[in-house]
């Protein structure tokens, strides 16, 4: 048997996980030892029942790669983590470690400003050449990576489930973009199904594989703060989105800044000499608008608002209000977030 | 003096009239008293209360073999119509009264023991199914003479008693019909006030809806976290109606009739307004049992349908819907009988965005978007896609609540619906629809012509948003209605925007 092979068969032997597989490459060394002489601690059946080298060529065939410690693509920054994994089986390629890499995380039920701010971000970074690397979960994970992909840039998704299962189930599509436009990353063996304390304990292959990472949005008490606390374990930077202090999104992010993560406001602060023009986050308009558009616009805010509150504030009947508004999303610079409430885009 | 003889009589059957004649048959043989022709046992009984009552009115029955037949044998009787015109046939049959002009006559009516006749159900279709096939004179109860009398060109003669009809048989020239002023006055029967709009503060857009959807049909959803006013502009909906007019007053009054839903009134009063709750069974919204019986829908026919919660209304009972939605009637088929109520109503849906009702405020909601997802898939797409209109709600700042100035009535919002309902009924006066939202994909591109560049834009909007086709018309429609109430004749490119605005597109977003 070859070293993958002696690789492959720890990690995927029944009832394997982290601590098991640590303690054994203690006592042990290395698998092809482990395989030989740890009788007492695994099965005989198994080893003896298993066809190895059949099973590594259905993932082969099925493209998916077996990373496994020590093998020449495993990523170099991952030897640093104190918990690392042994393996990773990864749908597409894994990060090029020459460029700079960008973790993007924040709250599964984002508000529109988090939405909009991951798609404008992670658009900028991967413009500029930057890859980005997320969770491929619902909310900040997904519209981090889709805004990636329609920059056209690199992006990965670490997977809490085995890597021939997408979940949640309607981010298929963006899986499938995110195989083609970068790759998908999971230490788990293909078929293992999605398990609550999977998805923290994938967070620090997120933060372990970046150089830096931003957090878009949290609540008080988020998932997403366990990945900080990775970051900050594994000495990377970490970067937060401020938000408004009456905002329960945002609470997350304006705690962590004041305790000391650096405020991101445009991604010349992740990467100041990066030679990128200057644009901020404000302002997007790119046409001039009648003098009534423009009133109604300047009423518009990232917060979605209602026809009825947007009309109060610009002093306009609700007809005219709504009249202009659909002009407004047509013309493609505020757009319905639910039926009668309209926010900009940015 | 015994003689054979045919009485003429009605009944309901669903909600329609047909008529019965009743064949009374007095004879030599051992005494009895027998009674055929398909009858369920209230009928059956029947032959108990006439006994007594031709007793008790001072008449008596001779030692005879008696026997009535009610035709069409093959048409199952219901109800309890039938008294009078047994009791009458027997009498007549006895020469005891007069049978000049019976062929002319129908009797309706049911009959208490000591004689007094009593009010039966569906009076107005039955005097409608009299005038139809040529009946001059009718005998119905006291108690439904008014309702009766709303049908024209027809003597409606209410009669309260046994010997009173007897005695009205015997001397014709003595009687005189329920005077009721022919001429029907609106006035004269106002609909209850109702929630007026001006009592509503905030909800702009929402009163904007209303406006659009009553003037042209359409069906609306509302949207919105608990107590933001969904229901209470539901219920002030009525008062933006038009008044009834004759047709569809006597169109009204017929259903409830025959539902013995009128109480104490004699006629609808104003367009229904039905609010089932969401523990209701599909037999009691779209009608059924073993005798067909109409439904909620029919129940609101001409009127709303108004569906609160309406994720908690159980699913097969929102899918039966689907049916009377498209084709503005029901039938509901059974093995002897199949019946076809009306159901041209207007669906006014209520509900909350998600399961905790908060939805998209963060600080109050916890929902997950798989709850919310959960939540709304409660509703088929197919249901949704037939909702012409939505709308959003947020509850109204305290604020705005304690402000004094009024908005504006409902008596003006009302004024501007009539308006525009008259040029739609002007417009379709030769097809049979009436309104913007019932107009079929063909009819639409004959009267919603739009102009070369609102064409374009439209085409422009429909292309970014990814309408259907049913969008697309959907999109014109309420566009022809703001038209309709500017007064404009044709479309123009504000009144696409406006519509847009409001065009239901929840069926193809996730969650909402």
């Amino acid at each position: 048997m070859t070293i993958e092979e002696y690789w492959y068969w720890l990690c995927t032997a029944p009832a394997m996980w982290q601590g098991k597989i640590d303690r054994l490459i203690k006592k042990y060394e290395t698998p092809e030892k482990i395989f030989h002489f740890a009788f007492s601690e695994i099965e005989k059946e198994d080893k003896l029942s298993r066809n190895i080298s059949m099973e590594l060529n259905k993932l082969d065939k099925s493209g998916i790669s077996f990373i496994y410690y020590g093998h020449k693509l495993f990523p170099k920054k991952l030897y640093d983590l104190y918990d690392n994994p042994y393996c990773l089986f990864v749908k597409g390629n894994l990060p090029d470690p020459q460029k700079p890499l960008v973790a993007m995380i924040g709250a599964r039920d984002c508000s529109n400003y988090g939405k909009e701010m991951a798609l404008k971000t992670a658009e900028k970074l991967a413009r500029n050449g930057i890859q980005v690397i997320s969770g491929l979960a619902r909310g900040i994970d997904a519209f981090s990576q889709k805004g990636a992909i329609k920059g056209g840039g690199s992006v990965f998704g670490v997977a809490g489930c085995g890597i021939d299962i997408c979940y949640p189930r309607e981010n298929i599509e963006l899986f499938m973009e995110t195989i083609r436009a970068g790759g998908m990353i999971s230490e788990y063996p293909p078929g293992t199904r999605p398990a609550a304390w999977r998805f923290p304990h994938r967070n620090r292959i997120i933060s372990g594989l970046s150089d830096k990472i931003i957090i878009m949005e949290a609540k008080e008490k988020s998932g997403s703060l366990i990945t900080v606390e990775h970051a900050l374990e594994q000495g990377r930077d970490v970067f937060a989105v401020p938000g408004r202090l009456t905002d329960p999104l945002s609470t997350g992010c304006n705690r962590l800044i004041r305790e000391g993560a650096q405020v991101f406001t445009e991604i010349t602060d992740l990467y100041p000499d990066l030679e990128t023009k200057k644009e901020n986050f404000q302002d997007n308009k790119r046409i001039i608008l009648e003098k009534d558009f423009e009133v109604v616009y300047s009423n518009v805010d990232l917060l979605p608002k209602s026809i009825g509150q947007i009309s109060k504030e610009s002093n306009f009947t609700i007809r005219k209000t709504a009249e202009i508004l659909v002009e407004l999303e047509l013309a493609g610079i505020i757009y319905e977030t639910m039926k009668t409430y309209f926010s900009r885009k940015l | 003096m015994l003689i054979f003889c045919t009485v003429n009589g009605g009944a309901i059957s669903g909600i329609s009239a047909y008529p019965v004649s009743v064949e009374a048959d007095i004879g030599n043989g051992l005494p009895n008293f027998s009674m055929v022709g398909l009858l369920s046992s209230e009928v059956k009984e029947s032959r108990e209360r006439v006994r007594a009552a031709i007793r008790n009115s001072g008449f008596s029955l001779p030692a005879k073999r008696i026997t009535i037949n009610l035709s069409p044998a093959d048409i199952r009787k219901e109800g309890s119509s039938f008294d009078l015109p047994i009791a009458a046939a027997i009498l007549i049959s006895l020469g005891l009264v007069k049978s000049k002009n019976l062929k002319e006559s129908m009797l309706v009516g049911e009959l208490s023991l000591d004689g007094t006749v009593k009010e039966v159900n569906g009076i107005l279709n039955i005097v409608l199914m009299a005038k139809e096939i040529g009946i001059r004179r009718i005998f119905i109860p006291r108690a439904n003479a008014e309702e009766g009398a709303l049908v024209r060109d027809i003597e409606v003669i209410g009669v309260s008693s046994l010997s009173e009809l007897v005695n009205n048989l015997n001397n014709p020239d003595s009687v005189s019909a329920v005077s009721r002023n022919q001429t029907f006055v609106p006035e004269a029967i106002k609909a209850d006030p109702g929630i007026d709009l001006k009592e509503i503060r905030g909800q702009e857009v929402a009163k904007r809806a209303v406006e659009i959807a009553v003037a042209g049909m359409h069906n609306l959803l509302m949207v919105g976290p608990p107590g933001s006013g969904k229901s209470l502009i539901a219920h002030s909906m009525p008062t933006i109606f038009p008044e009834l007019s004759y047709e569809e007053m006597i169109e009204i009054t017929g259903i409830y009739s025959s539902l013995g839903l009128l109480g104490k009134k004699s006629t609808a009063s104003s367009h229904p307004f039905r609010a089932p709750h969401h523990t209701i069974t599909q037999q009691a919204l779209v009608g059924g049992g073993r005798t067909p019986r109409a439904g909620e829908v029919t129940l609101a026919h001409k009127g709303i349908l108004f569906l609160d919660e309406l994720p908690e209304y159980a699913r097969n009972v929102l899918e039966t819907l689907r049916q009377p939605m498209e084709e503005h009637k029901v039938t509901i088929n059974r093995e002897k009988t199949s019946c076809e109520f009306p159901a041209n109503f207007m669906l006014v849906a209520a509900m909350n965005p998600c399961p905790c009702g908060y939805h998209p405020d963060k600080s109050r909601c916890h929902c997950t978007q798989y709850a919310i997802r959960r939540y709304t898939d409660k509703i088929s797409g197919p249901l949704l896609g037939r909702m012409d209109m939505c709308t959003y709600m947020n509850p109204v700042e305290i604020n705005m609540l304690q402000t004094e100035e009024l908005n504006e009535a409902s008596e003006d919002i009302r004024q501007r619906i009539e308006k525009a309902r008259w040029i739609q009924k002007k417009r379709y006066q030769e097809t049979e629809n009436v309104f913007n939202s019932r107009l079929r994909p063909s009819e639409i591109r004959k009267f919603c012509p739009v102009g070369e560049d609102v064409q374009k834009i439209l085409t422009k909007y429909v292309k970014d948003k990814g309408c259907s086709a049913r969008g697309y018309h959907k999109i014109l429609k309420i566009a022809r209605t703001i038209a309709d109430l500017d007064g404009e004749k044709e479309i123009r490119r504000e009144h696409i925007m406006e519509a847009a605005a409001y065009r239901n597109n929840m069926s193809k977003e996730t969650g909402v």
